[in-house]
């Protein structure tokens, strides 16, 4: 039977985790509420974040390679929107979700073109590399960082939708892009942002993830499928039932291995399932436009 | 001979097509004009170059060239010239059907090799048996190739996981530690290691503290990892690969894993190794490989890493890996055979490959080609990290401790599931 | 009227009869004329639900796994019986379908995407994990064909791939002609009014969520059969049947031959997507880019599908 101490780092683990998760989900669930658009190409774009800094980190080095990675990956984002997701606003939303399958699927192969198929390791920066002894648990030092980058990033995302006027202009513009219009701001500029920001937001989980996860082509799948699950647990658009679900997720996994190691990576599957039932907009999900 | 040559796989193939009415004139219409051209000898090889083994392809494709190349410069093989028709199977079973389908419909393949893991490779087993097409298996290490799935037609190159064991596992329980914990890559090919390994080290005495099943796909390994710090196990037998292998040994870094314990890889491909780079490879106290380059004592083996380097100088790595020894060693052998045989006939080829002892295997023991489960039996190594200060450059990373002979370890006749058919006309 | 609707029919079984025998010309095969047939229905299947009813399911992988794995468990378990495996994939289908649906036919738009996506993935993973009965990441394979019997004639082999390529050819028409007849039928009306306005055809007094439920029970079943002939095609199952890159495949398939637009969209779809795959990969190993660049110029520029584009230009003319 797991002790207490068991449970303690467990948990511990589980809401560090749980926060790289809300991180790799905030911009899908950002780009989904406020354009209404399912982006397949999420993964991708995490993953050029992690292949950037791995170019990057030698040179310039870790901190550097966190602005510099996910600035990139939001003008790649830009570029998209400008050049191909735009044309489907105002069509049936599949017509976008296939785009972005289409971009995924080529983006991955050019991954591959350019970076090579092997798989990099990403070493965490010096002053974080190794463990650090907690007294009941040993724990690694740039889970820590992680922890604490995670939070800072989501917090600016926080602030920024509830403390900006800009922040409230999106928000609204999810509920009704068409009063946000006739009101004289610019829908259209809104989403090119908002597809940037998104972008840059998996670009940057790209980059905190890739000392972790190391890098390597296929690596955008690790992160679209958790997104889809937060996304549906937390409900669609919430910013907080996003980190609600990160932190669900985080901890049911970490949780999962001391009582059901083998199921550990069905358990946000389970949870979905569950919540769903229950919540059937997802736990902070309210009546949105897009069930219509 | 030739109009038997020309109708390429097997009679059975050929009486196919011919239902289908689809090339039946070119089978046996024209049989004079394909003689005169000398139709190319191909091979299909379906081998991943991407997905989740998709670097294993990489090293494959230069031990394929270096075998092809060893036959078409001395003038071919039964005065044709060997060809390869290429095809990315990308890790997934499904796919390598299909691919091995249109290899053989479309390019018309007169022998197959594969690679791409133990799912694909069971696959293209029933592939091989139902087409009556000769497949040489050239990467996984799963006992169900050389168990339940082993047939006339398929031929298992690399070691596999019972040996394995039972090489590396008597040592460590001797020279290492007694109290084991495994971490074991939740499908038939983690199951099946951690299992022979269990069964070696009872026998010397030493003692299970646990398990982990790693599912397949895992990134973050960290609860595993603090979970197994509970058990306070002196040896980590870590059965894990490809990737998730990769992601782990930085966690197992990350965690000072290796502090606590000694960690041991029964089974290591240096694409891995090579991978995390030198630094994360110094926490193993053993790791079990296949091959490597710098085996020493062996004739020819410097050779050949000369003629790899002469022919691929721009390949992704300086030196042949296990990968790219046994896609060469699977393949030279396939056509050896069918210059014995004289024939691309597929049972008179299986008949040359089957009891056939290879001298230069590249190894310090003879290669056989066991007849009852079609094993490449074949001496299996152990290595451990070299000191930086003796490193010659980035490959340079692990030094020779021991070796086991495969015809010691490898699966006895009474043990194995292996039940062959046969053969049409035996 | 009635003779020429039946025309498409007999041109596309004559098309398809000569159709073993042209693919050679692009590195075709017979095998390749069978898979085309089998996607062709799938797609068909999902395009009863995606364009007569307004439902984008992204999970429709799941049922194709479904079917497949309910075939070859039923030859393993149960008996090799050609009927018998076929019906119990469409069974097995149509029962998981009828679940999922039951608990999201309520939803519309992408939020119906975004679940059918989460359910999918939670059957692959049981096709995944539950080595004991799926083979898990191995899958299950070594199966066999079984011979077609039919009542009062001798049993015929199907190993040969053309006599397998007229089984399937005849199993795709029967399918075919039934969701033609469907979708043209009083029921498909219904289904209809309900994509273009499901208020309004709630106030005309049609139990709506009923009539959604149904038709994706009736797409999980074709999908379900058509998994059960890609078995009968590969004799072997895996896990990456029901994986959500597969779902994309077949939306794609039917958008991109014009299946919102036409009912013979989804073949074309299928038979250009399989000769693709086919023919990419034996050029390049970087088919996977040249694929997501032609299915981004296809939504890029003919959203509509290649058949949309034959009814613009139609229109555009007149």
């Amino acid at each position: 039977m797991p002790s207490g101490i068991d449970f303690l780092s467990q948990g511990i683990n589980g809401i560090v985790l749980g926060l790289l998760f809300s991180l790799i989900a905030i911009g899908f669930t950002l780009m989904l509420g406020v354009i209404g658009i399912i982006n397949f190409a999420h993964g991708v774009l995490f993953a050029l974040g992690a292949y950037f800094a791995f170019t990057l980190r030698n040179s310039l080095g870790f901190w550097a390679a966190l602005i510099i990675s996910p600035l990139l990956v939001g003008l790649i984002g830009i570029i998209i929107e400008r050049l191909a997701v735009r044309r489907m606003y105002g069509k049936d939303a599949l017509f976008c979700l296939l785009l972005t399958f289409g971009i995924a699927m080529s983006g991955e192969e050019l991954i591959r073109m350019v970076w090579g198929k092997l798989g990099h390791s990403i070493a965490a920066p010096a002053f974080v590399s190794g463990s650090i002894d907690l007294g009941f648990m040993l724990y690694s030092k740039y889970r820590l960082l992680l922890a604490v980058l995670s939070a800072l990033i989501l917090f600016l995302v926080w602030l920024f939708l509830e403390k900006t006027s800009y922040g409230a202009i999106v928000k609204a513009g999810a509920q009704d892009s068409e009063m946000v219009a006739a009101l004289g701001n610019n829908i259209s500029r809104m989403r090119t942002l908002v597809f940037g920001i998104g972008s840059a937001l998996a670009g940057v989980a790209g980059v905190i993830a890739a000392p972790l996860w190391s890098v390597r082509p296929g690596m955008g799948n690790d992160a679209i499928m958790p997104a889809f699950v937060i996304v549906v647990l937390g409900g669609i658009g919430s910013f907080w039932g996003t980190v609600i679900g990160g932190l669900a997720v985080g901890l049911s996994v970490s949780l999962a291995v001391m009582f059901f190691p083998r199921m550990s990576d069905l358990v946000m599957y389970i949870l979905a399932a569950v919540v769903l039932l229950f919540w059937p907009r997802g736990i902070m999900g309210e009546k949105s436009i897009l069930e219509d | 001979m030739e109009t038997k040559d020309d109708k390429g796989i097997s009679r059975r193939a050929f009486l196919k097509r011919s239902a289908a009415g689809l090339t039946i004139l070119t089978v046996s219409g024209v049989p004079t004009l394909l003689r005169a051209q000398q139709p190319s000898i191909k091979i299909g090889a379906v081998i991943p170059l991407s997905g989740n083994y998709g670097f294993l392809g990489a090293s494959e494709r230069c031990g394929i060239g270096l075998a092809i190349d060893e036959f078409n410069s001395k003038g071919g093989l039964l005065g044709r010239k060997v060809e390869v028709a290429e095809e990315d199977c990308a890790t997934d079973a499904a796919l390598a059907i299909r691919k091995a389908q249109r290899l053989l419909q479309s390019e018309k393949v007169n022998f197959f090799l594969n690679g791409g893991g133990s799912s694909v490779s069971a696959a293209m087993a029933d592939f091989a048996k139902k087409e009556g097409a000769v497949d040489m298996c050239i990467d996984p290490n799963s006992d169900i190739l050389t168990g339940e799935k082993a047939n006339r037609f398929f031929f298992q190159v690399p070691p596999v996981n019972y040996q394995i064991a039972h090489t590396i596992a008597p040592y460590v329980a001797q020279n290492i530690g007694k109290k084991w914990y495994y971490f074991t890559h939740d499908y038939s090919w983690g199951w099946t290691l951690t299992e022979s390994c269990r069964k070696f080290m009872k026998e010397k005495g030493a003692q299970e503290v646990g398990e982990s099943k790693i599912p397949l796909n895992t990134r973050d390994f960290s609860s595993f990892l603090l979970k197994v710090r509970g058990a306070k196990p002196e040896v980590v037998m870590v059965n894990v690969a490809g990737a998730d292998f990769t992601a782990m040994v930085e966690q197992m870094y990350e965690f000072g894993l290796h502090k606590t314990a000694k960690i041991v890889i029964p089974l290591e491909d240096f694409e891995d190794a090579w991978a995390v780079g030198p630094e994360k490879n110094s926490i193993f106290t053993l790791m079990g490989v296949e091959w490597h380059y710098a085996i020493p004592g062996v004739p020819g083996i410097n050779e050949f890493v000369a003629r790899y380097k002469k022919l691929f100088p721009r390949a992704s790595y300086p030196v042949p890996t296990t990968n790219s020894y046994n896609a060469y060693m699977g393949l030279r052998e396939l056509l050896r055979a069918v210059e014995r045989a004289g024939t691309l006939d597929a049972p008179k080829v299986i008949k040359a490959l089957e009891g056939h002892a290879v001298k230069d295997s590249l190894k310090r023991d003879p290669t056989l080609i066991r007849e009852w489960d079609h094993q490449f039996v074949q001496d299996f190594y152990y290595f451990r990290p070299k000191k930086k200060k003796d490193m010659k450059d980035w490959t340079d990373i692990y030094e020779y401790v021991g070796y086991g002979k495969g015809t010691d370890n490898a699966i006895t006749k009474n043990l194995s599931q292996a039940r062959m058919e046969k053969l049409p006309g035996e | 009227m009635r003779r020429f609707l039946k025309l498409p029919f007999v041109w596309m079984f004559l098309f398809f009869l000569v159709l073993p025998y042209l693919l050679p010309l692009i590195k075709g095969y017979t095998a390749l004329a069978s898979e085309i047939l089998i996607y062709a229905m799938f797609a068909l299947g999902f395009n009863l639900l995606l364009s007569y009813t307004g439902l984008a399911s992204f999970g429709h992988a799941a049922f194709f796994g479904i079917g497949a794995y309910a075939m070859a468990l039923t030859q393993l378990k149960l008996s090799d019986d050609l009927w018998l495996g076929l019906l119990m994939g469409m069974v097995a289908a149509g029962f998981f379908a009828g679940i999922v649906g039951a608990i999201i036919c309520r939803k519309r738009g992408i939020y119906f995407s975004l679940l059918t996506l989460a359910f999918s993935q939670m059957f692959f993973f049981i096709a995944f994990r539950w080595d004991e009965v799926t083979g898990g990441e191995t899958g299950l394979t070594g199966l066999r064909r079984p011979p077609l019997r039919l009542p009062g004639l001798p049993a015929v082999s199907l190993t040969e791939p053309m006599a397998f390529y007229l089984f399937a050819l005849a199993v795709f028409m029967v399918v075919m002609i039934l969701i033609w007849r469907l979708v043209h039928s009083p029921f498909g009306s219904v289904l209809q009014s309900i994509k273009q306005n499901e208020v309004r055809a709630k106030y005309l007094g049609y139990n709506t969520v009923f009539y959604k439920w149904v038709s994706f029970t009736i797409s999980g079943i074709i999908s379900g059969l058509a998994g059960a002939m890609f078995l009968l095609q590969q004799d072997a199952v895996f896990p990456t049947y029901l994986n959500w890159t597969e779902s994309g495949n077949v939306v794609m398939v039917t958008i991109m031959g014009g299946g919102v637009v036409n009912f013979f969209g989804p073949i074309l779809g299928a038979g250009i997507f399989v000769i693709l795959q086919n023919a990419i990969g034996a050029y390049t190993e970087h088919w996977l880019l040249i694929l997501g660049l032609i299915f981004i110029a296809i939504i890029m520029v003919i959203p509509e599908g290649i058949l949309g584009l034959f009814k613009r230009t139609k229109t555009v003319q007149q």
